[in-house]
């Protein structure tokens, strides 16, 4: 059993690489599609803009969801959140 | 390749040249808040590269020390909306010097391996998040060798992990950016699709040009942007 677990570690990690690793190209597709077409309709900038951010985001949340994942690295993500969350909020209130 | 988010050569290219080239001159602190995206940019196409080769992002160590950068590119982000531009240009002439005298001091440095983490790995992590937000870098230049040398991660595993942080990084960076209203989408969507294209056509390149070539042309330019950063605010 002792020397199973190392190696089912091994295995879930690298699932959890290869979906994160088809997130993050999709993301990357989308983002190069919607800035590509941004130069001729601006609006659509946005959109490319918005897939950026959206792929570490998605990634988290993969990385959150997974069976394999610590409870220290759940709490470290939901404190990197936080901070993403804390940022629009200082942000908006520096709009004013 | 090098483990860099690209503002270091984004912010002093533009500062540069953008405004020959731009339709209206834009602000040392439009182009740093634009270069968040072009941080972005980097952070998501050299994840998607190391994630696909498989083995060189170390996920928990990412994330531990994401919150950290988070935190420090807040401090940085807020620091760039009050500080002058010319104490901003100084201190990245600094900051650039210093990447220079760091990539020609790892010309022929073997690789280390630390068994455990060093104490000033975290203040270290928040300086670089600082400097990322205030700068518009993606903070490579600081959080590789602190990866490297102060976490114990092997040369190629910290630069991936590197940019792996650095997406968390600019987003938090960026958000400000976006909700205070400075950022300007078109300035930031030409530099995210330049780096972008750029990322693709140099990923099959760059593994013909030896390491040692790039960090010393690289070194070259960093200290030249420096020079010119220092000459047009203070000279």
């Amino acid at each position: 059993m002792k020397q199973e677990t190392p190696l089912a570690m091994k295995q879930a990690t690298q699932t959890l690489e290869q979906r994160l690793a088809r997130v993050f190209g999709l993301g990357l597709s989308a983002a190069l599609l919607f800035l590509a077409i941004g130069v001729f309709i601006p609006t659509v900038l946005w959109l490319g803009i918005a897939a950026l951010m959206f792929v570490p985001l998605a990634g988290a949340v993969l990385v959150w969801q997974d069976s394999s994942s610590q409870t220290s690295t759940k709490i470290n993500i939901a404190l990197a959140l936080a901070g993403v969350l804390g940022a629009v909020v200082i942000g908006l209130l520096l709009r004013r | 390749m090098l483990g860099l988010g690209g503002g270091v050569v984004v912010v002093p290219t533009m500062e540069l040249f953008g405004n020959q080239f731009l339709s209206s001159p834009h602000t040392l602190q439009q182009i740093i808040a634009a270069s968040q995206l072009g941080v972005l940019s980097v952070a998501v196409a050299s994840s998607a590269g190391y994630l696909a080769k498989g083995g060189f992002v170390r996920f928990q160590t990412a994330y531990a020390l994401a919150p950290l950068t988070v935190f420090g590119g807040i401090i940085g982000s807020l620091l760039l909306l009050v500080l002058e531009p010319k104490l901003i240009a100084t201190v990245f002439a600094v900051l650039l010097c210093y990447t220079a005298f760091e990539l020609i001091r790892g010309l022929n440095k073997a690789d280390t391996e630390r068994p455990k983490a060093s104490k000033l790995a975290k203040p270290a992590l928040v300086f670089g998040g600082i400097m990322s937000g205030l700068l518009g870098i993606g903070g490579g230049t600081i959080q590789v060798p602190v990866l490297n040398l102060l976490v114990g991660l092997p040369f190629r595993a910290a630069v991936a992990t590197s940019t792996f942080m650095m997406g968390f990084t600019a987003i938090a960076n960026a958000s400000i950016q976006i909700a205070s209203g400075k950022l300007e989408p078109s300035l930031a969507g030409a530099i995210a699709l330049g780096i972008l294209i750029g990322a693709r056509i140099s990923s099959g390149f760059a593994t013909r040009v030896p390491v040692r070539t790039l960090k010393l042309m690289f070194s070259a330019l960093v200290l030249y942007s420096a020079f010119d950063l220092v000459r047009k605010y203070w000279l």
